[in-house]
């Protein structure tokens, strides 16, 4: 019986120990399966989560997941400014690109008032306002 | 002669033995399905040794594994009962049948319990989460903290 005490305690110990490092891979999993507005206000949890959230290969899977589980959701897209042979935004669908990369990609004009200023961009946002 | 159900022996970190049919872990467990394939587990007299698996544990997951493979034919709303009973257990064991499954490989009981951890994060204030995943340290600057706080009030 004697034998048995620090045996269990040694136990007890290592549990905790593990239960103090869970695994970032099993946290990005967690985090991955949760609203992109919940993901947000979980950056202020500890730096590690800040900077699990924060990295561009988690946003990137974390789009692709969302977009998944709901294709109404506007699928991610870049777009670029040409003034030839009109002016106007062009806008490339990410998603054509990943899936059929082969493909030549199709290329949507955004028209509308000439002149744009970019105010900035925010992980892929982009921000204009009408000159 | 009826072939006998194939079992294989599963061995706890506390050295207890499960003895299971092989079908069950084979189709749920990658790692298992690995070793059967490439040969490494021999019937005759291998166990696999599961150093980082309770006894306890480990019941659980054979548990899920069998119950999921003799009923996969059961209707969904039965299958999600009896998860979720299956899971209606505390932290502590969530956090070793999490660290099970992803030893294992289990890819669907993975799925399950990460939908129940998502869950318990949802809505919850920052001082819940860190309790939950037992974060002590959060690492962050006096300054950066109290900048966090005027950014989500509502999450303190």
């Amino acid at each position: 019986m004697e034998n048995r005490d620090p045996n269990c305690s040694m136990m007890r110990v290592k549990r905790y120990e593990y239960k103090d490092d869970l695994p970032e891979e099993l946290i990005r999993e967690i985090l991955l399966r949760l609203p992109a507005r919940t993901l947000a206000s979980l950056r202020s949890v500890c730096t590690s989560w800040r900077n699990l959230i924060s990295a561009p290969d988690f946003t990137c899977n974390h789009l692709r997941r969302s977009y998944l589980r709901d294709p109404s959701l506007t699928p991610p897209q870049i777009a670029y400014h040409r003034s030839f042979p009109s002016v106007g935004i062009r806008v490339l669908s990410v998603q054509s690109m990943m899936e059929n990369p082969s493909e030549p990609t199709r290329i949507d004009c955004f028209r509308g008032p000439r002149y744009y200023n970019m105010v900035g961009s925010f992980h892929g946002l982009l921000c204009m306002f009408v000159v | 002669m009826g072939s006998p159900v194939k079992k294989i022996m599963l061995c706890s970190s506390e050295k207890e033995i499960f003895s299971v049919e092989e079908q069950v872990m084979v189709q749920h467990s990658v790692i298992i399905n690995n070793m059967i394939e490439d040969g490494s587990y021999n019937h005759e007299e291998s166990k696999i040794p599961l150093d980082c698996v309770d006894s306890k544990t480990l019941k659980k997951v054979i548990d899920y594994c069998t119950h999921h493979t003799h009923h996969h034919n059961d209707n969904q709303e039965d299958l999600e009962a009896w998860d979720a009973q299956f899971l209606n257990v505390d932290s502590n064991g969530l956090y070793d049948l999490l660290m099970a499954a992803n030893y294992l490989e289990i890819r669907n009981l993975l799925d399950l319990i990460y939908g129940t951890i998502k869950n318990m994060i949802k809505g919850k204030k920052i001082d819940e989460i860190r309790r939950i995943f037992n974060i002590k340290d959060h690492g962050f600057t006096p300054e950066e903290e109290e900048q966090n706080r005027k950014e989500y009030p509502h999450f303190y």
